[in-house]
C-alpha cells in the first residue's frame, strides 16, 4: 500500500506538471491570524490525544502437564502517565 | 421600508462585521487532474470543489506538496467561507482563520507535512453523498508552499492493506520490556516449513506470519483506509510457569469537543483510538491529530512479542507456532492468532472503564489531567468521557429481561462506577474443559444490532438473552478461586471459539468472529451509512442552569449560502460582579455555532465601546475573545454532566456545550479566563405567542450601539408575557445589560427596567441575584405593522442616563429559520 501510495504520488506530480503548463497555478489568499497566533497562523495543538491507559497482553500459563492456557489480561499501559506514545507533537511555528 | 438586508447592514454598522450571503469564489476541480496551487506563508484556497454523481462510491482527495505545512479541509453541501464573506465594516481582509475553516469542515487532514489526504465513501459517518463537495486548503506555516490538489470520485470502494513496521528500533534503558528490537525479523536461523508458513529462516517465519496475521484482519475488515502497525520484539521475561507473550495497544486515543473537532467521529465527548479515528476520517491519525507522519509517527498499533518464548527457562522452552493453519497442540503458542487478537484490541476492541482497583474507582469513566497528556481514572481536571466500546455494553437485570446501559446518563459523581464494577464480575460460573477455563453467560453484555444479529453470534433467544455476553469474572482483581485464571474483564467475549475470546482455543481459527460486527459498530462499518443529522438549535435565550445570570441571546437573523445566521449576545458579569455584554455573529454549521472574525485582534467575541455622541459601537482594539456552540450531542459532555439534567435530557430539550475564551496577546497567547458551559433554552418555540413579537431590536443606522431582545411567550389565560433583555453603553461606553418582564404585556405601559447590582463573576460559585430598578421601558409593538413600532426609555445609571423618547425601533429578528 505504501507503494502503491508513492506510485500515485509520482503520477500526480506527472500530471501536475502537464496541467501547471496550460492553467496558470492558483494564487492562494491572505489568512487572518488569530490572536497571540505568532508568525505561524496554525494553532499549536495535541488534538487531544493521550496514551491509551491500558494495553493488552496475551499471557501463557504452563500447567504441571505441559500444557499452556493462555489467556489475554488488560494492564496499565507503562506509557500512560507520559506523553503519547506517537505524540501528535505541536506544530513548527 | 428598508429590506431585510439593508436593515441587517445597518446595524451590523453598529457592532461589527456580519458575515453576508455575497457570492462567493470557487474553483472547479476535474475529477483526477491536480490543480497547482502556490501558497504565501498563511494563505489559503477556499471552495475549490468536485461534483459527484449518485454512482460515487468513493472520493479521495488528496494533497502532494512541497513547502510549508498546507492542511486539507473538505465538507458537502454548502461552501466555506471565503473572503467574499468578509465584513469591510469593522476589520478589513483578511477575515478567515485556521480555526473558523476546521470548525467549517466535516473532514480534515493537518498532519505537520504538506501532503494530505481523505477519503469518503458511502459508508462514511457523513457520508459520500451525490452533489457539490467542497475543497479548502490552508498553509498555516510561516513558510511558502506550492501544492496539487487532486479530487478523484470512484464508483468503487478501494480495500487498502494493513501495513507493517518492521523498522524503527528503540532501546528503554530503565525498562527493558519497554524497547523495541527489530533484529528477530531478520534472524538468520535456519527454519523448516510450518504450517503452510514457507520461511526458511526464523526470521523470515515470524515476519511471514505477522504478514499472514494482518492480511487476515485486513481481508475481514475490509478498511479503505491504510493502518500501520509498528512490530516489535523485547525481553518481556516469564517463568517455568508463566510469561506474557505478545502485548499490543494502539497509540494514542482522542475525543473530539469543541476544542478539537472532528465532525466525523459519530460520537462526541467519547474516546476513540486512533485507529479508528484515522479510520472514520478516511486519513492518517496524524492527517487527524496534527503532527508527524513519518517513521513510526505513523504507526496506529504498537505489538510487541516476547523474545525470551522458546528459552529453556520460560514455559520449559515452549516456543511460538508460525504455522498458517490453526496450532492445534496444547504446547505452544499460536503466534497467528496470538496477534490477530492483539492487534484487533489495538483497532479499538477495548473498554476503557477501569479495571485496576490501585487506579481509581473500578468501572470509573477515563478524565485527563490539565497537562491533557495523562489519562486518569480519578482527580482528573477535564472529563471524564465514556468511550466507544463501552457505548454498546448493557448491564443486563438478574431477571434477564431488563437492562440499562453501561455508561447511560449520569454525573461526573459517578454513581454509576459501582453498578459496572458489578456488572463486570457477574460471570462467576467456572467451567474447565480441555482447552482451558470458560466463563458462563454474564450480566455484562454487548447490545448493539450489528453484533446481535450477526451470524458470528452464538447467544439466542429474546433480548437481552440473544445479547453476546462479554467476559466478566467474579473478582476482578483475580485473587479468588473463580478468577484465577488469567483473562481480563470487559473488552473480550465469551463464546467458545471467537477470536476475541478472553482464553485462547487450540486450534484457533482465523475468523474475527464477534470481533467485525462489534468493531463496524464503533467505526469499521463497510455498509452504507445514512444522511448525517445534526441539531437545529433556535432562536431565544439560551443559559446554564449552573451559571445562572449569564446567558446567551442567541438570534436568527437570516439564512444564506454558509447556512443559518446568528447575531450572538454573551451577557455576563465582569470581575467585579458587574454587568457586561461581549458580541459575536456568525453561522450554525452542522449543528455548531461557528463565529465570523469581528474584532480588530482576530476575536470572535467582541468587546464593544458605545459613543454616546456619535450613537454607535465599535469593537475595541483588543478584547481576545472567542465562542462557540456546539449543540450536538451536548448531553453527553462533561459539562452538561457537571449537574443532574436528567430532566432536560429526559424531557427531549436541546442543550449545546457554550465554550468562551478569552487569551491576552502574547505568542502563544496566555488563556486568561475560559469556560464549557451547558446551555438550555430559557423558552422553546412552540411556547411563543402568535402573532410574536419576538425578535431583536434596534434604533436604526442612526441611532445604533443599543437594542434589545424580545421573548412573547403565550402564557395562555394571564395573557402574553414579554421578557426583555436590553443592551446599552453606561456613561464610560461599556455596554451593558439589564431586563424587563411584563405579563400580560400591554402596548404602551412602562415595564421596570431591572438591572442586578450585584452579580458574580464567570468562575465564580453562584450569588443570589439582587435586582434594583434603573428606570422604564415602554414599548408599542405593531405585528400587523412594524413601521409602528416605537419605544420609550428611560435608565438612569451612575454618571449619566440613557434616555430615548419614542424612537422609532426596527426587528432584525426572526422567529424562526426556514
Amino acid at each position: 500500500m505504501r507503494m502503491t501510495l508513492l506510485f500515485t504520488a509520482v503520477v500526480a506530480t506527472c500530471a501536475s506538471s502537464a496541467y501547471a503548463a496550460d492553467t496558470p497555478p492558483l494564487q492562494a489568499q491572505p489568512l487572518a491570524m488569530a490572536p497571540g497566533a505568532g508568525t505561524a497562523a496554525k494553532p499549536a495543538f495535541a488534538g487531544n490525544a493521550v496514551s491509551s491507559p491500558k494495553l493488552t497482553a496475551a499471557i501463557a500459563t504452563r500447567n504441571d502437564d505441559g500444557t499452556l492456557e493462555v489467556g489475554c489480561v488488560e494492564k496499565p499501559n507503562p506509557r500512560a502517565g507520559k506523553a503519547p506514545t506517537r505524540t501528535p507533537l505541536p506544530e513548527a511555528q | 421600508m428598508m429590506s431585510p438586508r439593508i436593515r441587517l447592514s445597518a446595524f451590523v454598522a453598529t457592532f461589527g462585521a456580519l458575515v453576508s450571503s455575497a457570492a462567493f469564489a470557487a474553483t472547479a476541480l476535474t475529477p483526477g487532474t491536480p490543480l497547482t496551487v502556490n501558497f504565501g506563508a498563511n494563505t489559503l484556497i477556499t471552495n475549490a470543489y468536485i461534483d459527484v454523481d449518485a454512482s460515487a462510491k468513493q472520493l479521495t482527495v488528496n494533497m502532494t506538496g512541497s513547502g510549508g505545512d498546507v492542511d486539507l479541509f473538505l465538507r458537502y453541501g454548502s461552501p466555506f467561507p471565503d473572503t467574499a464573506n468578509c465584513s469591510t465594516a469593522a476589520t478589513a481582509p483578511p477575515c478567515l482563520s485556521y480555526d473558523m475553516i476546521q470548525r467549517y469542515a466535516q473532514y480534515h487532514s493537518m498532519s505537520s507535512s504538506s501532503n494530505e489526504s481523505i477519503v469518503v465513501t458511502n459508508a462514511s459517518t457523513i457520508p459520500l453523498t451525490a452533489g457539490r463537495w467542497y475543497i479548502t486548503a490552508i498553509n498555516g506555516s510561516k513558510s511558502s508552499a506550492t501544492a496539487t490538489l487532486t479530487a478523484t470520485p470512484s464508483t468503487t470502494v478501494a480495500t487498502a492493506n494493513i501495513a507493517l513496521d518492521f523498522g524503527n528500533p528503540s532501546t528503554n534503558s530503565t525498562d527493558p520490556t519497554q524497547s523495541c528490537d527489530v533484529a528477530p525479523w531478520s534472524d538468520a536461523t535456519a527454519a523448516s516449513a510450518v504450517g503452510g508458513n514457507p520461511g526458511t529462516t526464523l526470521g523470515d517465519q515470524r515476519k511471514n506470519a505477522l504478514q499472514y496475521a494482518v492480511q487476515q484482519l485486513a481481508q475481514q475488515l475490509n478498511s479503505p483506509v491504510p493502518i500501520t502497525v509498528h512490530a516489535c520484539w523485547a525481553h518481556l521475561g516469564g517463568t517455568a510457569t508463566r510469561a506474557t507473550l505478545a502485548h499490543a495497544s494502539s497509540t494514542s486515543l482522542a475525543f473530539t469537543d469543541t476544542s478539537f473537532p472532528m465532525p466525523w467521529l459519530a460520537k462526541r465527548y467519547t474516546w476513540y483510538s486512533n485507529t479508528q479515528i484515522a479510520r472514520m476520517g478516511g486519513t492518517t491519525p496524524c492527517g487527524a491529530l496534527g503532527g508527524s507522519c513519518v517513521g513510526v509517527d505513523g504507526d496506529v498499533v504498537e505489538i510487541t512479542f516476547n523474545s525470551d518464548i522458546g528459552t529453556a527457562g520460560v514455559l520449559g522452552g515452549s516456543p511460538f507456532y508460525f504455522g498458517y493453519t490453526p496450532d492445534n497442540s496444547t504446547n505452544s503458542s499460536d503466534f497467528i492468532a496470538i496477534a490477530m487478537h492483539e492487534i484487533t484490541h489495538g483497532l479499538g476492541f477495548l473498554g476503557l472503564a477501569n479495571t485496576d482497583p490501585s487506579a481509581g474507582p473500578i468501572g470509573a469513566r477515563a478524565g485527563i489531567t490539565k497537562s491533557a497528556t495523562t489519562v486518569t481514572y480519578q482527580n482528573y481536571d477535564l472529563g471524564p468521557w465514556d468511550d466507544v466500546f463501552g457505548d454498546s455494553i448493557v448491564d443486563v437485570g438478574a431477571d434477564m429481561q431488563s437492562y440499562t446501559p453501561f455508561f447511560g446518563y449520569e454525573l461526573n459523581s459517578q454513581p454509576n462506577n459501582a453498578a459496572r464494577a458489578a456488572a463486570m464480575t457477574s460471570g462467576n460460573t467456572v467451567t474447565t474443559t480441555s482447552t482451558g477455563t470458560r466463563f458462563a453467560p454474564t450480566l455484562l453484555r454487548w447490545s448493539d444490532p450489528l453484533a446481535v444479529n450477526s451470524s458470528a453470534n452464538q447467544a439466542t433467544g429474546p433480548a437481552p438473552n440473544n445479547f453476546p455476553s462479554l467476559y466478566a469474572p467474579c473478582d476482578v482483581t483475580k485473587t479468588t478461586a473463580c478468577s484465577t485464571s488469567v483473562g481480563s474483564t470487559l473488552s473480550h467475549t465469551v463464546q467458545q471459539g471467537d477470536l476475541m475470546n478472553a482464553f485462547y482455543n487450540a486450534g484457533q481459527s482465523r475468523m474475527m468472529g464477534l470481533a467485525q460486527p462489534m468493531l463496524a459498530a464503533m467505526g469499521w462499518s463497510n455498509a452504507p451509512a445514512p444522511a448525517a443529522t445534526f441539531a437545529k438549535p433556535f432562536t431565544g435565550i439560551w443559559y446554564d442552569r449552573a451559571h445562572s445570570g449569564h446567558g446567551l441571546d442567541f438570534r436568527f437573523v437570516g439564512h444564506d449560502d454558509l447556512g443559518d445566521n446568528y447575531f450572538l449576545i454573551f451577557y455576563t458579569y465582569d470581575a467585579s460582579g458587574a454587568v457586561e455584554i461581549f458580541q459575536s455573529q456568525g453561522h450554525v454549521v452542522d449543528g455548531v455555532y461557528v463565529p465570523a472574525i469581528i474584532g480588530p485582534d482576530g476575536s470572535t467575541l467582541v468587546r464593544m465601546h458605545y459613543d454616546p455622541v456619535a450613537k454607535k459601537a465599535t469593537p475595541v482594539a483588543v478584547t481576545g475573545g472567542s465562542i462557540v456552540v456546539d449543540f450536538n450531542q451536548a448531553a453527553n459532555s462533561p459539562a452538561c454532566r457537571a449537574i443532574d439534567r436528567s430532566a432536560e435530557v429526559n424531557a427531549g430539550l436541546l442543550l449545546g456545550v457554550l465554550s468562551w475564551k478569552f487569551v491576552d496577546q502574547s505568542s502563544p497567547p496566555n488563556t486568561l479566563e475560559q469556560g464549557d458551559w451547558c446551555i438550555q433554552p430559557l423558552t422553546t418555540l412552540a411556547q411563543n405567542a402568535s402573532p410574536d413579537l419576538g425578535g431583536l431590536y434596534y434604533g436604526g443606522s442612526s441611532d445604533s450601539g443599543w437594542g434589545f431582545s424580545v421573548l412573547d411567550v403565550n402564557r395562555g389565560s394571564q395573557g402574553n408575557q414579554v421578557a426583555l433583555d436590553f443592551y446599552f453603553g453606561d456613561a464610560s461606553g461599556k455596554p451593558v445589560w439589564a431586563v424587563a418582564n411584563a405579563l400580560p404585556f400591554v402596548n404602551g405601559q412602562p415595564i421596570p427596567l431591572m438591572q442586578n447590582a450585584a452579580g458574580y463573576c464567570r468562575s465564580c460559585t453562584p450569588v443570589k441575584q439582587n435586582p434594583v430598578q434603573i428606570g422604564t421601558i415602554t414599548l408599542n409593538l405593531d405585528a400587523s405593522n412594524p413601521a409602528n413600532d416605537t419605544a420609550t426609555i428611560n435608565a438612569n445609571l451612575p454618571g449619566g442616563a440613557f434616555v430615548r423618547n419614542n424612537v422609532r425601533i426596527y426587528n432584525i429578528g426572526v422567529a424562526q429559520q426556514p
